[in-house]
């Protein structure tokens, strides 16, 4: 199993288990809590195509293009929520990046070097609300 | 008129009649700023906000400011509400490779005209426009035939001198640099500096106070170049003549060297490594500021670009002039390592 499997199973089992409580009774929270889950399972999914990008970066046109936006800031705060996130900081900073800077990109870059993300097809940053966003 | 981002046009504003003012802060710890900006930002704004509210800016008409990076567009909302201003402007800047840029930064210099011209209610007529870019453009010349003493090895200029002389057109009339400038350099020529310490160039976050540069200097160096926008690199640029002056203004601007903000880390490592070959560079110290995000997190790919070109850099952190001894242990031990 590759390590970006983990994921996979995480946002798979979290889908299925949704979805049976959604079957039971429909809350908006659960309802939300699925949808981001679904938007995580495409990240595997062979028909999408993945684009990471940041908040504001339109994602209607990524979906019309079957690019799965995965925005990058809510998949660092997924990590600290899961307590991964210690382990990435520490590859990130290893490579030199400071510990200064923003913590969700941070994780992020370290994640990613780590092999836990899919590599991207795209990377499309977007200028506002923050540095880190676009530069990372 | 203050401006701090060296993106801002400045003929602009000298053909508006209005003198532009570099707005650097100051380099002693901070004061008041953080009853106005939270602590996580970079030195530069927090001290710029400091000397605005004691009033050290009081004399300025307004400030030009530009979208550069996060901290810049908060220093701006600061400014907006607590420092006495006539005109406080933001002005947006491209990034990236784009030739979409062009028209979008011509259109942004348009802006900024009518923005001009409504405060003073004087229309900025087009051979004042001209005049002004002859006129920097005659500063810049200026400055590359003063810069050339440090081609010379060993450099017939201190890197302290040189940038003592940049401080200085940032705060003055181009007209009265030009002619103090112009016969200075016959007269270092004549002089010898001999000395053969390892050669520098400086890259990073703007430095502002000319102490760092000689810091680094009193550490056993020359520092021959600043890929700064507080220094040579600010020059570095060639404003052509053409029909459309804001449309020329705008090419010039977005191609002028890159600084971490244009997303050209590709293009910044070249420019390094060319400038580095060209004045003889024995090695490049990269000095960013904390919580500057915009340079922090180009380091660990730059230093690979640089590495791979053979260049030996020395990556440091400050907070203005705080923590030096620190850097000085490190910058020695650079030294060192350059000269075996």
């Amino acid at each position: 199993m590759v390590k970006s499997d983990i994921l996979n199973v995480y946002f798979t089992q979290m889908v299925a288990s949704l979805k049976k409580k959604l079957d039971q009774k429909i809350t908006a929270r659960r309802k939300f809590i699925y949808e981001i889950g679904r938007i995580g399972t495409r990240m595997f999914d062979n028909q999408w195509s993945v684009g990471w990008t940041t908040v504001f970066v339109p994602y209607e046109i990524l979906n019309s293009m079957n690019v799965s936006g995965m925005f990058v800031e809510f998949f660092g705060a997924m990590l600290s929520g899961t307590g991964m996130a210690n382990k990435y900081f520490e590859i990130a900073e290893d490579k030199g990046y400071s510990t200064d800077s923003c913590t969700y990109h941070r994780a992020i870059i370290g994640a990613a070097m780590d092999g836990l993300i899919p590599e991207p097809s795209v990377l499309i940053g977007a200028s506002v609300p923050c540095n880190g966003g676009v530069k990372h | 008129m203050g401006w701090v981002c060296s993106y801002t046009p400045l003929e602009l504003i000298y053909a508006a009649k209005f003198l532009p003012y570099r707005i650097v802060g100051h380099s002693n710890p901070v004061k008041n700023a953080h009853s106005y900006i939270h602590p996580n930002y970079c030195q530069f704004v927090k001290s710029s906000i400091d000397v605005a509210i004691d009033g050290g800016y009081n004399f300025l008409e307004g400030v030009v400011f530009i979208n550069s990076c996060d901290a810049m567009r908060r220093l701006y909302d600061v400014w907006k509400r607590f420092v006495p201003s006539k005109f406080v402007y933001l002005l947006d800047l491209p990034m990236g490779d784009s030739s979409l840029g062009y028209k979008y930064l011509r259109d942004e210099f348009y802006k900024l005209k009518i923005a001009l011209e409504t405060h003073t209610g004087r229309i900025i007529q087009e051979e004042a426009l001209e005049r002004a870019i002859m006129l920097f453009t005659k500063s810049r010349s200026l400055y590359w035939k003063l810069n050339s003493l440090r081609l010379e090895n060993p450099p017939l200029i201190s890197g302290k001198e040189m940038m003592d002389h940049t401080n200085e057109f940032f705060k003055s009339d181009p007209k009265m640099w030009n002619d103090n400038k112009k016969d200075l350099i016959e007269e270092k020529r004549e002089k010898d500096l001999e000395n053969h310490k390892p050669r520098i160039l400086l890259s990073g976050s703007p430095i502002h106070n000319v102490e760092f540069i000689d810091f680094i200097e009193n550490c056993g160096l020359n520092v021959i170049y600043e890929d700064l926008c507080t220094g040579s690199k600010f020059f570095d640029l060639n404003v052509p003549k053409s029909k459309d002056p804001l449309m020329s203004l705008s090419k010039a601007y977005i191609n002028r060297p890159p600084c971490a903000r244009m997303m050209k880390i590709e293009e910044r490592a070249a420019y390094i490594s060319k400038i580095s070959q060209k004045f003889e560079i024995d090695g490049i110290i990269h000095h960013s500021l904390k919580f500057c995000d915009t340079y922090l997190y180009d380091v660990p790919h730059l230093r690979d670009l640089l590495n791979e070109e053979g260049l030996k850099v020395l990556f440091i952190e400050s907070d203005g002039l705080e923590s030096m001894n620190q850097l000085k242990t490190r910058i020695e031990a650079f030294t060192e390592m350059i000269k075996n």
